[in-house]
């Protein structure tokens, strides 16, 4: 039996190679928030002066679950307004009241110890971050491993 | 073409590797699970149900898994033997295992009980992780514990899983792929009517049966004249390893 086209071989290993770039290209155009929350009512009593946000890169939120973790402990501050995790790369972008609060408070409340089995672990630590999305990262880490994964 | 294919086989399974190295040094975030589209069909019913992306998935995996697909309504399953490199290290143990003696047949009755283990897989695998929100199958998954380098969830019985996956392929051609594999079993579901084959010419034809004996799924090549088995997973040893060159054709 003869095909009605004839395909030539190389088509295929050529198809996976662009099908395969395409879909990291994809991937990257069509980025989703793992998890996201924002507080619209107190998003508009704020001023547009004092509303700030900012990029945090933050090694440890690795997974939906962690991603929630990550919001709950941000949630316990105050003047957080909205928070979006990307798990891909590990960033999270913070809507926040500049009159309220800091990034370095911010900071100091992610990268807090907790007691796992006996054992103190630092389930987030912030590798760099931005006051806004035009300005330049501040790296404060350099190391990707992280604490959870030695569990 | 098999020199290609191994090119593409070997690229694969060096990137996997090399995110696997670097995500063990703190390099990287990426290791072999975030290229797995295995993880997206897992998770597939959770994300349509809740529109969020379950444990460690994310977009990545969802758009190789759509990549994957048009491969496989294309070219059949072609991602098994030019991508997956679980499917490379199989091949490899595969053709170690042929060069010292010819697999005995097992017949079809048994045969077609084996094939059926796939599928009860990917059904308990789906549930499992629909019910649990989590990827459960996770320390149990071979290409995790092959590729993962001790990841998190690696324990003992990871390696003990892996070992007896990669014991069926010295009992069966290619048997992790063809019997156990999950994902196989997933898109076989797209595999049926693809829109390219490969066509045996019967009048080219001279019936010397090379194609049958190369064919890494065992299927009869030389009896059929077009190729519609769901084993068929595009590897083109059979075009290439053709007496008659020309008889055998990839085509519509």
């Amino acid at each position: 039996m003869k095909p009605k086209i004839i395909i030539n071989p190389l088509v295929l290993p050529l198809l996976i190679a662009v099908t395969f770039s395409a879909a990291s290209y994809f991937a990257w155009f069509f980025r989703m928030p793992t998890y996201s929350e924002s507080n619209e009512k107190a998003i508009k009593e704020v001023s547009a002066e004092n509303f700030k946000r900012a990029e945090f890169e933050v090694n440890g939120v690795v997974c939906l679950g962690t991603s929630k973790t990550f919001a709950k402990w941000l949630n316990e501050l105050s003047g957080i307004l909205a928070i979006e995790t990307f798990t891909s790369d590990r960033t999270v972008k913070v809507g926040y009241d500049g009159s309220k609060i800091s990034t370095d408070e911010m900071i100091m409340s992610i990268e807090r110890e907790v007691s796992v089995d006996g054992e103190k672990l630092k389930p987030f630590s912030v590798m760099r971050y931005r006051e806004t999305a035009n300005s330049n990262w501040i790296i404060l880490r350099t190391n990707k491993k992280t604490e959870v994964d030695e569990l | 073409m098999q020199a290609v294919r191994l090119i593409f086989q070997l690229f694969f399974l060096e990137i996997i590797l090399y995110h696997a190295v670097l995500f063990s040094l703190g390099e990287s975030y990426k290791n072999c699970e975030s290229y797995c589209p295995f993880g997206a069909v897992e998770t597939l019913a959770l994300f349509v149900k809740s529109h969020k992306f379950p444990c460690a998935v994310n977009e990545f995996n969802y758009s190789i898994l759509i990549g994957v697909l048009l491969i496989t309504v294309l070219f059949k399953r072609a991602f098994c033997s030019w991508v997956c490199p679980l499917g490379a290290v199989n091949e490899l143990i595969t053709r170690v295992r042929a060069y010292f003696s010819r697999y005995a047949p097992l017949g079809e009755p048994v045969m077609k009980f084996m094939y059926g283990i796939k599928y009860a897989l990917l059904a308990v695998i789906v549930c499992a992780t629909y019910y649990n929100y989590d990827l459960v199958f996770r320390p149990y998954c071979p290409y995790f514990t092959a590729f993962g380098l001790h990841g998190h969830t690696t324990v003992v019985l990871s390696y003990f899983i892996l070992a007896n996956a990669l014991l069926a392929t010295f009992f069966i051609k290619m048997g992790f792929c063809r019997t156990l594999c999950p994902f196989g079993a997933f898109l076989n579901f797209f595999n049926t009517k693809t829109v390219c084959k490969i066509y045996r010419d019967e009048t080219a034809c001279d019936g010397c049966r090379l194609c049958d004996s190369v064919c890494l799924s065992e299927i009869k090549v030389s009896q059929s004249v077009k190729i519609e088995s769901r084993d068929c997973t595009m590897c083109l040893s059979c075009v290439s390893a053709c007496g008659k060159k020309g008889s055998l054709k990839i085509g519509i």
